[in-house]
C-alpha cells in the first residue's frame, strides 16, 4: 500500500472537497487489514458451525441445522462487510491536519490539526502482526477527538506516525 | 499564627496550625475522642453496669487513655514535622514522620490555588490552600492555617505563578484596564485583599427557586406522593422502586445547593474570583486562559424569570463534575449572565449568544436580528429527524469564536474560541445521507459543554468544517 492510495471517486465524501483545489489525496489502509479482520470473523464463526454442526450430529434437531445455515449466512455476510469497512478507511495528511474517514453506512470525518496532537502512538497486536499491519493513534485534550488509523504497513505507520509526531512539535499550541 | 502576617522572610520555612492534624481527622477524630470521654467519665461515675467485674473495665479505661495520648502526641509529632516553604522556584512541602514527604511544586506548573474551609476549620477559624498543579497527582494541601495567613500564601502563589497566565490573557485581550491590572499584580499581591468588583451575586431565595422549578424537581415532587401512598399500604415493591431513586436526586439536589449557597462571582484586578459554599466555604479563582468552552443554558422554566446559568470547560480540570468547579453561574440574572460573559471574553460578541438564545423559535422566522451573527440552521428537511428542535440546530460565527445553538425547550448556546477548537469531526448516519444532511462535533476538553451542531446540510457541514479549520489555525497563531 504505497502512496498511490486511491482518490475515493464514489459519491460519498467526494463533495467534501477538502480545501477545494481538487481535493485531497486520500490514502487507502493496507487490504490485507481486511484478510486480518476476515480471520478473526471465521475463526469465531468457524467454532459457531462447528459446535452447531456437533450437536446436530448428537442430536438430529433440524433446528441445528438451520442455526448452522444461520452462522454460514453471517459468516458469509461478515466476509463482504469487513470488506467494505476496510476499504472505506482513508486518511489524508493535510497542510495543518490529519484527516481520517470511515465507515459506509454511518460515515464520520474527524480532522485533528497537527497543533493539538498531543501524542501519536503506534500499535500492534499478534494478529495485526503477522500480517504486518500496525494501527496508528492519535490522542489531543479531547479523549473524544482523536482517532486511529488501523492497517497501515509496519513500515509506512512508523513513518506515519514519526512524521505526525515532528508537525506536533512544530506546531504545537497545546490547549 | 497571623500576628506574623507581615512576613520577614517569605521563603523560610513554616508550620501549618497545630489544630490541623485534629481537624484533618475530622469528625471520625472527634467521635472517637468524645466516645473515649463519654466512656471514661460512665468508668469514673461507676454508671457502667455493662461490664459487672472491675478490670476488664479498668483495662479499657487504660486502653482508651493510651489511644488518647498516641493519638495526641502522634497528631502533635505529625505538626512538628509537617512545614512548608515558598520557595525560590517551588513550593516545598515537608510531611510524615516515619514516611517522609518532600513534595515540589514548580509555580510554572500551578493551575489553580483555591482555598477550602470545611465546617470544622471554620469553626476554628482555619483554611485550607489546596495547590492544583499540572499532571496528575501533582497536588498540594496546605492544611490548615489560619484564614489571614491562607489569604497571604495564596496571593503570592497566585503572584508567583499566574503571571504567565495572566500575561496570556492580557494578550488575548486589548482591555486597557486588564493590562493595567495586569502590570500592577505582581506589587498588588502584596497588599490588602481587595473585595474587587461584584459581576454577580446568587442570594439564596433564586437558588431555591430556580431548584424548585427544575423538571428534575418536579418529579421529585410527584414521587413524594407515590412513595407515601406505598408506605400506606404498604407495598413494599413500590417503596423500593421508588425510594433509592428519590433519595439519589433528593441528594444530590441537596448537594448542589449546598454546593452553590452563597455564590460569588467576583473580578478585581488579579484575575476572576468564586466563592461559594454552605458548609464548605469554597474560594477559587477562574482560569480564564484555561476555559475552553463556555455553555449558556436556560431550562424552560427559567424563562419566565429569564435566568441563565453558565459553565465551562476548563483544562486539565477533573472530570467528575460532581465538585461543581465547571460552573461560572449557577442562575443568574440575563444582566448577570451577559456580565459574566462579558468579564470572560472582553472581546467577545455577546449579542451574538443573546440571539442565539432567544431567536428563532417560530417557524418561518428570521434567524438573525438586528444584524448580529447570524445563526445558520438545519435545512427545513432535517424535520424529518429533529422535528422540534429543527429550528434550533445552528451555528453562528463571530471574530474570536463559533458559537453552537441548540435544544427547544432546554435552550443552550454553546461558545468555542476559535483558538480554542481541538479538532472537528463530521458524521452522516444512514437516514441523513438519504436527507443529504450531516452532523458536525465540535471537540473540546471534557467539561459540560460539548458542542454539537446537528443536521446541517451536508454541503453546509463541509463548508463549516473547511472554513473552521481555517479560522482555528489562523487563530491559534495569532494567540501562541
Amino acid at each position: 500500500m504505497a502512496d498511490s492510495g486511491a482518490v475515493e471517486t464514489e459519491q460519498g465524501w467526494e463533495p467534501v472537497a477538502l480545501y477545494g483545489d481538487g481535493g485531497p489525496q486520500w490514502q487507502g489502509v493496507s487490504p490485507r487489514l481486511a484478510t486480518a479482520r476476515s480471520v478473526v470473523a471465521s475463526v469465531v464463526c468457524g467454532v459457531l458451525l462447528a459446535a452447531a454442526l456437533g450437536l446436530w450430529v448428537a442430536l438430529s434437531s433440524a433446528l441445528l441445522l438451520v442455526a448452522a445455515a444461520g452462522v454460514v449466512v453471517v459468516w458469509l455476510w461478515l466476509l463482504w462487510l469487513v470488506r467494505r469497512q476496510v476499504s472505506a478507511i482513508s486518511w489524508s495528511e493535510q497542510a495543518e491536519e490529519l484527516v481520517i474517514r470511515r465507515g459506509r453506512l454511518r460515515r464520520s470525518l474527524v480532522s485533528v490539526p497537527y497543533g493539538r496532537l498531543q501524542l501519536a502512538d503506534m500499535e500492534s497486536g499478534p494478529l495485526s502482526r503477522h500480517f504486518g499491519l500496525a494501527s496508528v493513534q492519535i490522542h489531543t485534550a479531547s479523549p473524544r477527538s482523536g482517532g486511529s488509523i488501523p492497517g497501515l504497513p509496519v513500515a509506512e505507520a512508523e513513518a506515519l506516525r514519526t512524521r505526525l509526531t515532528e508537525r506536533g512539535e512544530s506546531q504545537r499550541a497545546g490547549l | 499564627m497571623s500576628a506574623d502576617a507581615p512576613s520577614p522572610d517569605p521563603t523560610r520555612w513554616r508550620r501549618l496550625h497545630p489544630l490541623s492534624p485534629v481537624l484533618r481527622g475530622g469528625l471520625a477524630l472527634v467521635a472517637a475522642v468524645a466516645w473515649l470521654v463519654s466512656n471514661q467519665v460512665d468508668a469514673w461515675l461507676g454508671a457502667d453496669s455493662q461490664l459487672p467485674d472491675g478490670t476488664p473495665l479498668l483495662w479499657l479505661g487504660l486502653a482508651a487513655t493510651v489511644a488518647l495520648l498516641a493519638l495526641v502526641a502522634g497528631s502533635w509529632l505529625s505538626w512538628r514535622v509537617s512545614r512548608f516553604r515558598i520557595g525560590p522556584s517551588t513550593l516545598e512541602v515537608r510531611t510524615g514522620l516515619l514516611l517522609r514527604q518532600h513534595r515540589q511544586v514548580r509555580y510554572d506548573r500551578i493551575q489553580a490555588v483555591d482555598l477550602r474551609r470545611p465546617l470544622l476549620a471554620r469553626l476554628a477559624g482555619l483554611s485550607e490552600v489546596h495547590v492544583q498543579s499540572a499532571g496528575a497527582g501533582r497536588d498540594a494541601r496546605l492544611s490548615f492555617l489560619p484564614h489571614a495567613e491562607a489569604h497571604e500564601v495564596r496571593r503570592t502563589l497566585m503572584a508567583l505563578a499566574g503571571r504567565g497566565d495572566e500575561r496570556e490573557l492580557l494578550d488575548a485581550t486589548d482591555a486597557a484596564d486588564v493590562a493595567d491590572a495586569v502590570d500592577a499584580a505582581p506589587a498588588s499581591a502584596r497588599t490588602a485583599p481587595g473585595r474587587g468588583e461584584t459581576v454577580a451575586r446568587v442570594p439564596g431565595e433564586r437558588l431555591v427557586q430556580a431548584w424548585l422549578f427544575r423538571g428534575r424537581t418536579l418529579g421529585l415532587a410527584a414521587a413524594v406522593p407515590v412513595l407515601l401512598w406505598g408506605l400506606a399500604t404498604g407495598r413494599g415493591g413500590v417503596v423500593a422502586a421508588v425510594g433509592p431513586a428519590l433519595l439519589a436526586i433528593g441528594g444530590s439536589a441537596a448537594k448542589e445547593l449546598v454546593r452553590e449557597w452563597n455564590f460569588e462571582l467576583r473580578r478585581d484586578e488579579e484575575g476572576i474570583h468564586i466563592s461559594r459554599g454552605l458548609t464548605e466555604l469554597k474560594s477559587s479563582s477562574v482560569p480564564v486562559h484555561r476555559i475552553q468552552a463556555v455553555a449558556v443554558r436556560q431550562p424552560l422554566s427559567w424563562r419566565l424569570p429569564d435566568w441563565w446559568s453558565i459553565e465551562v470547560n476548563v483544562a486539565g480540570a477533573a472530570t467528575d463534575r460532581d465538585d461543581g468547579d465547571s460552573v461560572l453561574l449557577p442562575v443568574g440574572t440575563r444582566q448577570e449572565a451577559l456580565a459574566t460573559l462579558a468579564v470572560l471574553r472582553p472581546d467577545g460578541d455577546v449579542h451574538a449568544v443573546v440571539d442565539g438564545m432567544e431567536v428563532a423559535e417560530r417557524l418561518g422566522g428570521p434567524t438573525a436580528s438586528a444584524g448580529h451573527a447570524a445563526y445558520v440552521t438545519a435545512p427545513p428537511r432535517a424535520v424529518w429527524l429533529s422535528p422540534l428542535v429543527r429550528q434550533r440546530h445552528g451555528y453562528a460565527v463571530t471574530a474570536d469564536a463559533l458559537l453552537v445553538r441548540g435544544g427547544r425547550l432546554r435552550r443552550v448556546v454553546e461558545v468555542v474560541p476559535h483558538a480554542r477548537v481541538q479538532s472537528l469531526r463530521l458524521r452522516q448516519g444512514p437516514v441523513q445521507r438519504w436527507l443529504r444532511l450531516a452532523t458536525v462535533d465540535v471537540l473540546t476538553t471534557p467539561g459540560p459543554a460539548q458542542p454539537r451542531v446537528c443536521h446541517l446540510d451536508a454541503e453546509e457541514a463541509t463548508r463549516l468544517l473547511n472554513a473552521q479549520v481555517a479560522r482555528s489555525s489562523r487563530a491559534r497563531e495569532r494567540v501562541h
